[in-house]
């Protein structure tokens, strides 16, 4: 399943979880964002939306394909608001945030991705949904 | 030693890390390949499994006195390995 609505300031989608899914959305993003003028200043936003929707899939709804993920992408002058959520039971998100990032491990790293790439990181009580903002550094295209 | 390059020429992100962590695998148990070159000419994304799976094949060729080395990364790319501190553990060229 995957279904989308997009308008030229907003991009909405909602699919199975499926890490193809994540590609097939990065694809609409790119769209998106060379859309609203911003394709040489695509890679931060399409990695940290890469990394919420890893986050979702993996660890949300652990794969499971009857679950879905709902991803909405708002476009507010100069900046990207990014919206995840899944259909999982949340995790403790300040605990694993606030740990450090162990560099000889081939994991963990997608929060610290988020951290460090997006102006603004919320997540909701539950720790089902992740709010990103990223503002567009000003560059002329 | 024996050395290889290899060059995905495509995105390293969670869909394909699976099977080309396994390729990587077999090169270095199998093949018997010590120093392996990553060649990233037509690579534009790489996400943080992927950047995980740099770190497993380096970990498994240290375990071999090998050596990993990435080459052709795209400024974006490269930037990203120096920022997640990747090129403490093995060399990263860019261009």
């Amino acid at each position: 399943m995957f279904d989308i609505q997009k308008s030229a300031k907003i991009l909405k989608m909602t699919f199975s979880s499926a890490l193809q899914n994540i590609d097939r959305a990065a694809d609409e993003l790119r769209i998106f964002l060379t859309g609203i003028g911003k394709k040489s200043q695509a890679f931060h936003p399409l990695l940290i939306t890469r990394e919420a929707l890893i986050n979702a899939i993996t660890h949300g709804n652990h794969c499971d394909e009857k679950k879905s993920v709902s991803m909405s992408i708002v476009y507010q002058p100069e900046q990207l608001e990014i919206d995840v959520t899944d259909e999982g039971k949340g995790f403790s998100w300040d605990a694993t945030m606030s740990k450090e990032c162990d560099d000889t491990q081939d994991h963990g790293r997608g929060l610290q991705i988020m951290k460090l790439y997006s102006q603004q990181i919320q997540y909701n009580s539950k720790g089902n949904q992740v709010k990103l903002t990223i503002k567009f550094p000003e560059k002329k295209e | 030693m024996s050395k290889k390059t290899i060059a995905p020429r495509k995105d390293i992100v969670a869909s394909m890390v699976a099977d080309f962590k396994k390729e990587l695998q077999n090169m270095i148990v199998e093949e018997g390949i010590t120093e392996l070159e990553i060649d990233l000419s037509g690579v534009e994304m790489v996400d943080s499994v992927g950047l995980g799976a740099f770190i497993a094949t380096h970990n498994t060729l240290s375990q071999k006195n090998g050596k990993l080395t990435v080459i052709h990364a795209t400024e974006d790319i490269f930037s990203l390995f120096k920022t997640m501190r990747l090129d403490q553990h093995f060399e990263i060229h860019q261009g």
